[in-house]
């Protein structure tokens, strides 16, 4: 029977929390991108892929033949009642600050859109196309170009179990590695980022493992939770110092931060009871996961609107500039429970099954009323 | 005479999917899989971790060359530990 993951709502919220930092540092320290300081959190990205697909998996494993009969269908009505809704209105966030920007720098007479923007932009931004060029990927709202994948990816789920239905997850998974060589990756011509469809088939992986426990009877529950925890303890450390240290690998760094959050939610699935789940669960963190989506979608253009201000100020100092920048992620915090209330909580509640799928229920034994087949009738047509 | 059913006449679907691995091989596989990706990591773990306790070496007080060693010591610890345990028995039937 499928649980609900607390400390998957921790790990999300610890996610966004790093990412908001990043861009506070980026803000506050322009400076800091030339000099190398603020990348050495470049392994964020991939690890809300790596969850991504822990949880499309996870939720879908219910279902008998999971690997060959996940309907499309359904996939896009839930991935789009999960993400669309959010997505425009951050969309259409940052379109009404370039807008004030374009109305405050007196942009040319007769133009249309705001500074900077054209319609093909625009069209790509709302077709969630925009990962397929990277020079219009931060145009309107920055952070929303992690949204054109993770909308690609969600859609391709269906082709990868159906890949990993023929060809066993280990061959899934070998060829995602092979797409992380250029010779290899050129011949998809970039329509899928290499590194972040290996992270999302891992983290699908896990939910496998986790989910239809094959794997763990080969093993025990005991051993393979060891497993997962080597893996996740090498993983790591092997993430941290080459990203500290910039030493090349043979593969992207980013992929050994997915290959570490799969084993990490393995191993913590494996121990419902350990310190680790526990902590991870009664974290106060798990509350700012539940609106990590919409504060990665709202505070870009608040830091944007804050930079403006700063600058119309004058403010130079340190001090004041970090003062501000921290008033307007509080703010941020703010707009994000306005818009997990608007644009997510109405559509992230479930909707009814339809009851003419569902078997009919096994009366029992001492039932005194028995239904009539007028009434049982409908429910099996 | 005795019209045959064109349907038993049909050959049979041609089926994409690989042959199908017996348990005993599959167990076999996994077992030999994962000592292999545990070993691969540790490799390129110790890679690492030399490379960049060589490059802090020169540019950084030793400080962080200490927590490489660290690192690198309890991480390959941990590693033995968990391959130990999980292969101390036979594999389960």
């Amino acid at each position: 029977m499928k649980q609900r993951l607390p400390f998957l709502d921790t790990v999300r919220g610890l996610l966004a929390l790093i990412v908001v930092l990043n861009h506070l540092l980026l803000f506050v320290d322009p400076g800091g991108i030339e000099s190398g300081t603020l990348d050495i959190l470049g392994f964020r990205v991939p690890m809300f892929f790596t969850l991504s697909g822990f949880v499309l998996y996870y939720s879908a494993a219910d279902r008998e033949r999971v690997e060959s009969a996940l309907p499309f269908w359904e996939i896009v009505r839930r991935r789009a009642r999960r993400l669309l809704p959010g997505y425009y209105a951050g969309l259409l966030l940052g379109l009404l600050f370039l807008a004030a920007l374009t109305y405050m720098e007196k942009a040319k007479p007769g133009s249309v859109l705001p500074i900077g923007l054209s319609l093909p932009t625009i069209i790509q931004h709302l077709l969630l196309l925009q990962s397929w060029s990277p020079d219009i990927f931060y145009s309107i709202n920055a952070p929303c170009w992690m949204m054109g994948y993770e909308w690609q990816l969600s859609l391709c789920l269906p082709m990868f179990l159906w890949i990993a239905g023929r060809i066993g997850w280990c061959g899934l998974i070998s060829l995602a590695l092979l797409l992380q060589f250029p010779a290899v990756n050129s011949l998809q011509h970039g329509v899928l980022s290499p590194v972040y469809t290996l992270c999302f088939i891992l983290g699908a992986a896990a939910a496998r493992i986790v989910r239809r426990p094959e794997p763990l009877q080969v093993f025990g529950r005991d051993e393979f939770r060891e497993i997962a925890l080597a893996v996740m303890t090498l993983a790591g450390c092997i993430t941290v110092i080459a990203e500290l240290a910039r030493i090349p690998l043979l593969l992207p760094v980013e992929c050994f931060s997915g290959v570490f959050l799969a084993a990490f939610c393995i191993y913590v699935c494996l121990t419902p009871n350990g310190m680790l789940a526990t902590a991870l669960n009664r974290s106060v963190v798990r509350h700012v996961g539940k609106i990590s989506y919409s504060l990665f979608l709202v505070h870009f253009p608040i830091f944007n609107l804050t930079a403006i201000l700063a600058g119309h100020w004058h403010l130079q100092n340190r001090g004041g500039l970090w003062l501000l920048y921290l008033a307007s992620m509080a703010i941020s915090m703010g707009l994000a429970v306005v818009f997990y209330r608007c644009f997510e909580a109405p559509f992230m509640r479930r909707a009814p099954e339809p009851s003419a799928k569902r078997p009919p229920q096994a009366s029992k034994p001492n039932a005194s009323v028995r239904p009539s087949v007028a009434s049982i009738e409908p429910a099996l047509k | 005479m005795q019209i045959q059913n064109p349907t038993l006449s049909r050959p049979p679907a041609v089926s994409l999917r690989l042959p199908a691995c017996s348990v005993e091989f599959r167990n076999r596989l996994y077992r030999a899989m994962i000592p292999l990706l545990i070993m691969g990591l540790v490799a390129i773990f110790v890679y690492t971790a030399w490379a960049a306790a060589e490059q802090w070496r020169v540019e950084h007080p030793m400080r962080l060359g200490y927590l490489v060693l660290f690192l690198s010591l309890s991480a390959s610890l941990q590693s033995i530990r968990s391959m130990a345990i999980a292969f101390r028995r036979p594999p389960a039937s």
